[in-house]
């Protein structure tokens, strides 16, 4: 029984990672019939996943969380909306809700990026003493600089820099980044297709 | 189109590295005249868990928000490979790491993960579910980098081990754990979550190191052989760049 | 009556007191002990208590010599290793018999100090210690010297010129006389053989009470019995049958005397299983001799042993019915003894008791043989009585008669035993207390401690972020609320990418008519930077009458598109939805734009034959990406496979790098980079005025301030060093 229980995933492993490597190189049809079944697990997760949010915070309001209250409220409502905008009770709840809620929400977070880069910047400087750090700032600071135009002569300047580094360095060094990236997803695919990497049976 | 060269090329690629990485599973197979380069976020990661129970500040580990049915699954599974190992560390502590996912299938894997490690450990009844949990769906990055800056604002954690696929939210992640001085270990596939970790923290894994996880921590041949894959197809795109450049500079005629 | 003075106030005490009766001190005499029977205080000198005579075990250790009377004999042991006089006992020192029996008796006596024992006594006493040691070792090599014929052993002769003289003078009047051949005597003395293996201790203990016992007999010149011939001349007074010494002698070393619980020091002729040859001759009259002797005594019938039942002994109750309690053979043997006296005194055959008459051993015949030490224990008895008071009756019936002082048993047996009624087990409060603490421990349930936050140490960079964020605020605030800051900064605000942003203008402009799929592949979070983008786009797609399709890749991106599509007036949009699978769906979603017969249902929805149309008809697809991901699906899986369609992207700043490549091949026909290039495409190229060109001051000023610090910064940390170790890395926490 232990034996089966080991190997029957590993045997869906096999199949399913055959029957799409067929599907997307050969068969269309083949692949989106399975990418329709992924999609449909996904979703399946994402609702267990909401679960155990729900259950997390639950505990943490009864131990006395007032955040933890509002998201089980927020959790709750949300849920409410899209039922009452499914059976027509209400129109546009959850766009409403997205729209004045979690838009600004996000935005607000996305908005305090810019400080926390700018902290971290800083204590780049204050904590590491070394080349590297100090390549770091001017590099930062001359990109900086150079977007703007600044006046005379040290605006050419830096402008051309700023273009020199982003085309040459930046674009470089993220087209590696990212051919190392797929290089390594390449190896780990092939680790789980030939079952040598088996997440599911840890 | 069916059997169109991308295709073609594609599959030959494919039964390329699988025939290498099967040859070279069985050649380290006894892992001898293998040598791996120190990654520094490696060696610091290993000893998070001692360090953990020393301090009793446990460790907060995060998988990312890449989901395993996206093209994200390589990265998360790297992560995975990192939890997998902290766990098996920490697992005999009173301590146990406390995981955030930003997806659901990775949440439920991660899950899966934590259970194997106490259970690999031979502490199966110390497995606690809580442990693991659900920040955000994996469309919403600034709900997840709140929702983990949160945990890490607790100060309850003396460590945060970020492994997987992050966005710019990482910022916020980062800050929060700089402030509660806790030790950062980030490794990321995003370009923007590189830059931000490259600012916070010194034990950055930059793309290729962060799927050289599973060799460094769990040194199975078969892991050590996919980093040999990955040398010898890096090779073969270096030298596909270099010969197309080379005749691109021939004039077409 | 015996007395003990009060350590305390001298105070003359009974002996049976605890306390003295005049201060209350407690009688704990040095030198005194507590029988363990009567509880008399007693010397510790005395081995046996004066007043019951029990074995005072506190006392004596076992390893010190005792003399018992023969009743007490261990009948077991049979101990025939010979002892070795003294060396400096010789025929010049050698005391006479009565010294000797004098000296052995006051060493008896309670009053006498141990310092006028004679030495050669206290030698003895020494010798018993290393008798016991001896004899050990002679367990040890039994089984080797057993093997050893008797022959074998180094024998020394016995020293006959101490014995001849000791014997002389202890019993004239017997005249036992040495063998001539010491090694043949048959006199129980000079059976005792020096044993080579205890040559060191000599056994001279045994020797010497050996001898002091004959001397105790020689003194007690046992009367002899008219008719009865004296022991001859030759024979020695004890004459163990031949088949026993020659049995002895074989055996070689005899077993030694286990020191523990037995007597050493016993003589052994004392101490063997059966009586002196001398007592029991004695004893073992002729049958004739016997009933001749008994004739003129009438004997008491044996009584019923009236212990048992709780009732006076009747006199007249003569008959033994009763259970007789066995005693042990040398009781027995001595009781058979008293009771085959001849002429029994007439207080004893009467049964009348005369308490007031001490028995004297002159006064009770009771056979020449009785020895003397007997005498002396029923004349101390008899005094100790008298001194304590104690009536004492003699017995006339059962196993005890004609002995003074028997313990009425049938008193204590019989007596009804009242039950006391035992004490309720009962609780004191400090335990009650002790009970209940105990209990709070075990049941109280520890309460879950929360780990307590390490607090960090204090963090000087608190104040660097307020100020920090305070400035970024202001030049944001200052920027708004000054417009005309705009002018100042016209020319020094961020520079766009013209190149490009005209390339995406162009491609813009000939897509007029023609449906235009736009993707939303961005959350509200980079609403900021890609919504000026989003609007100008879909604002002139509604000048120019082309129908829009939105489709994301989230669902977070369809509702964005949503949102902003609400506020574009006149413009005709059909929404796609969310397109799961990512790279596969829009691969998917490719095949609808080459073969749109194929395109009925996309992901289990059905498409309207419209939307059908439209996207056979798509000439430009617009990707409105924050994230490198999506951008590089949509470049690679939908522009692969579309041939006729143009892609143009509009991307925040940070994915201006990533486009590069694209855009140089080809792929990518025109990028909007941020804000500055939505800037330039919305005012410059399509001439639309609005506030968009403030908030590029307020960016540009923002930009300035954020240098301004890194470089203050770091002319700061490099110029004090403050916070920076010296090894350039970080601290590691």
């Amino acid at each position: 029984m232990n034996q089966i229980r080991q190997s029957l995933p590993l045997a869906l492993a096999y199949v399913f990672g055959a029957l799409a490597l067929i599907g997307l190189l050969f068969v269309p049809a083949l692949a989106k019939t399975i990418t329709g079944w992924v999609g449909f697990l996904a979703v399946i997760a994402l609702l267990i996943g909401i679960l155990n949010l729900f259950s997390v915070h639950s505990r943490r309001l009864v131990r006395g969380n007032i955040y933890s209250g509002v998201l089980v409220v927020s959790l709750v409502a949300m849920i409410g909306l899209g039922i009452t905008d499914f059976i027509e009770l209400t129109d546009g709840g959850v766009s409403a809700a997205f729209k004045y809620v979690q838009a600004p929400l996000e935005a607000a977070f996305a908005s305090m990026l810019a400080f926390f880069l700018l902290f971290a910047g800083v204590r780049v400087i204050q904590r590491r003493r070394s080349w590297w750090a100090i390549i770091f700032i001017t590099s930062l600071v001359i990109f900086l600089l150079g977007r703007t135009s600044l006046p005379g002569f040290l605006g050419e300047i830096l402008g051309t820099v700023s273009d020199i580094m982003t085309l040459v360095f930046v674009s470089s060094g993220m087209r590696g980044i990212l051919i190392g990236i797929a290089l390594g997803a390449i190896a780990v695919s092939i680790r789980v297709l030939m079952g040598t990497d088996r997440p599911y049976n840890k | 189109m069916i059997f169109s060269t991308p295709n073609l090329v594609a599959l030959l690629l494919i039964v390329f590295s699988i025939a290498s990485l099967y040859f070279l599973t069985r050649r380290y197979v006894d892992r001898s005249g293998v040598g791996l380069r120190n990654i520094k976020a490696y060696e610091k990661l290993q000893k998070q868990a001692v360090k953990a129970m020393a301090s009793g500040r446990s460790i907060h580990f995060s998988p990312g928000r890449g989901s395993l049915s996206k093209a994200t699954n390589p990265t998360s599974l790297a992560g995975l490979s990192g939890l997998q190992r902290i766990t098996e560390d920490a697992s005999s502590s009173d301590k146990p790491p406390l995981v955030s996912a930003g997806d659901g299938t990775l949440f439920m894997t991660a899950r899966d993960v934590i259970r194997g490690g106490y259970e690999h450990s031979g502490r199966a009844k110390a497995y606690e579910s809580q442990k693991s949990q659900f920040i955000a769906a994996d469309n919403s990055p600034m709900a997840f980098g709140a929702g983990v800056s949160d945990i890490l604002n607790q100060g309850e954690h003396g460590s945060s081990i970020i492994m997987g696929h992050i966005g710019s939210e990482l910022a916020l992640m980062a800050e929060a754990a700089e402030r509660k001085h806790q030790d950062q270990i980030i490794g990321s596939d995003n370009l923007a979550a590189l830059a931000v970790a490259v600012s916070a923290t010194e034990d950055v894994l930059m793309g290729e190191e962060l799927y050289a996880a599973a060799a460094y921590l769990q040194e199975e041949p078969a892991h050590i052989a996919s980093l040999q894959l990955q040398d010898i197809l890096r090779i073969l795109v270096a030298l596909g760049i270099l010969i197309a450049a080379i005749v691109s500079l021939f004039p077409r005629t | 009556m015996i007395t003990v003075a009060c350590p305390n106030c001298s105070f003359e005490n009974s002996a049976l007191s605890r306390r003295c009766t005049s201060c209350g001190t407690a009688l704990l005499i040095e030198g005194y002990v507590r029988c363990d029977n009567c509880r008399v205080l007693t010397p510790k000198a005395l081995e046996f208590c004066e007043l019951c005579g029990s074995y005072l075990a506190a006392a004596a250790p076992f390893d010190k010599p005792l003399i018992l009377p023969s009743s007490r004999q261990d009948a077991n042991v049979a101990d025939t290793s010979p002892l070795t006089l003294p060396a400096n006992l010789s025929t010049e020192n050698l005391p006479d018999a009565q010294e000797i029996t004098e000296q052995y008796s006051q060493s008896e006596r309670q009053d006498q100090p141990e310092s006028s024992i004679p030495a050669w006594l206290l030698d003895v006493d020494a010798a018993l210690k290393m008798r016991s040691i001896s004899e050990k070792k002679a367990d040890e090599t039994d089984s080797s010297s057993a093997t050893k014929s008797p022959e074998s052993k180094k024998v020394e002769p016995p020293r006959t010129d101490v014995y001849d003289e000791l014997l002389r003078r202890l019993d004239t009047s017997h005249a036992v006389t040495q063998p001539a051949d010491p090694k043949e005597s048959e006199d129980w003395l000079e059976v005792l053989e020096v044993d080579d293996d205890n040559s060191e201790q000599g056994n001279i203990e045994d020797l010497a009470f050996q001898a002091l016992a004959a001397a105790s007999l020689a003194a007690s010149h046992l009367p002899g019995k008219e008719g009865r011939a004296d022991p001859p001349e030759d024979q020695p007074l004890v004459q163990p049958r031949a088949e026993e010494r020659t049995e002895r002698r074989q055996k070689g070393s005899t077993q030694p005397l286990d020191p523990k619980g037995k007597l050493l020091g016993v003589p052994q002729q004392l101490a063997a299983t059966e009586l002196p040859a001398w007592l029991s001759d004695q004893l073992q009259r002729p049958d004739e001799d016997e009933e001749e002797y008994f004739d003129d005594i009438e004997l008491p019938e044996p009584s019923r042993a009236t212990y048992l039942e709780p009732t006076v002994p009747d006199a007249e109750q003569d008959e033994t019915d009763g259970e007789v309690i066995v005693l042990d053979a040398s009781f027995d043997k001595w009781l058979k003894q008293l009771s085959d006296e001849p002429a029994a005194p007439d207080w004893m055959t009467e049964g009348e008791s005369s308490p007031d008459v001490p028995f004297e051993s002159d006064s009770v015949q009771m056979g020449a043989e009785t020895p003397q030490w007997l005498h002396d224990i029923h004349e101390a008895e008899g005094d100790t009585a008298l001194l304590l008071g104690i009536e004492e009756t003699v017995e006339d019936s059962g196993r005890f008669a004609g002995i003074k002082g028997a313990i009425q048993i049938e008193p204590a047996i019989a007596a009804s035993l009242i039950g006391t009624r035992m004490v309720d087990y009962s609780i004191s409060k400090e335990q009650q207390q002790k009970i209940a603490i105990l209990e709070s421990i075990v049941h109280t349930k520890p309460v879950k401690q929360k780990p307590k936050a390490v607090e960090p140490p204090r963090d000087s960079s608190v104040r660097m972020r307020v100020l920090l964020a305070g400035a970024l605020f202001l030049v944001f605030l200052f920027a708004t609320v000054v417009p005309s800051s705009a002018e100042w900064l016209k020319d020094s605000t961020l520079q766009p990418a013209t190149k490009q942003t005209e390339q995406f203008y162009d491609q813009l402009m000939l897509a007029a008519g023609e449906p235009v799929l736009v993707a939303f592949e961005y959350t509200p979070a980079m609403a900021g930077e890609l919504n000026p983008i989003a609007n100008v786009v879909l604002g002139q797609l509604a000048d120019n009458d082309s129908p829009v399709i939105t489709v994301s890749q989230s669902a977070a991106g369809s509702e964005v598109a949503a949102i902003i599509a609400e506020d574009i007036e006149g413009l005709d949009l059909e929404q796609l939805g969310y397109i799961p699978g990512e790279a596969v769906g829009l691969r998917s979603l490719a095949e609808c734009f080459s073969d749109p017969d194929n395109c009925e249902t996309l992901f289990g929805e059905e498409i309207p034959a419209e939307l059908q149309e439209n996207l056979s008809a798509v000439s430009l697809i617009v990707i409105l990406a924050s994230d490198s991901d999506s951008l590089i699906d949509w470049i690679e899986q939908v522009g692969a496979q579309v041939k006729d369609s143009t892609l143009i992207a509009g991307i925040t700043q940070l994915l201006g790098p990533v486009t590069v490549p694209y855009s140089a091949s080809g792929q990518l026909k025109g990028t909007v980079s941020g804000f500055p290039d939505a800037i330039y495409l919305q005012q410059d190229l399509l001439g639309i005025e609005n506030e968009a060109s403030e908030r590029v001051s307020g960016i540009t000023i923002a930009i300035w301030l954020a240098a301004g610090f890194l470089i203050a910064g770091a002319v700061y940390y490099a110029v004090t060093g403050l916070n920076l170790p010296r090894s350039g890395k970080a601290k590691d926490r």
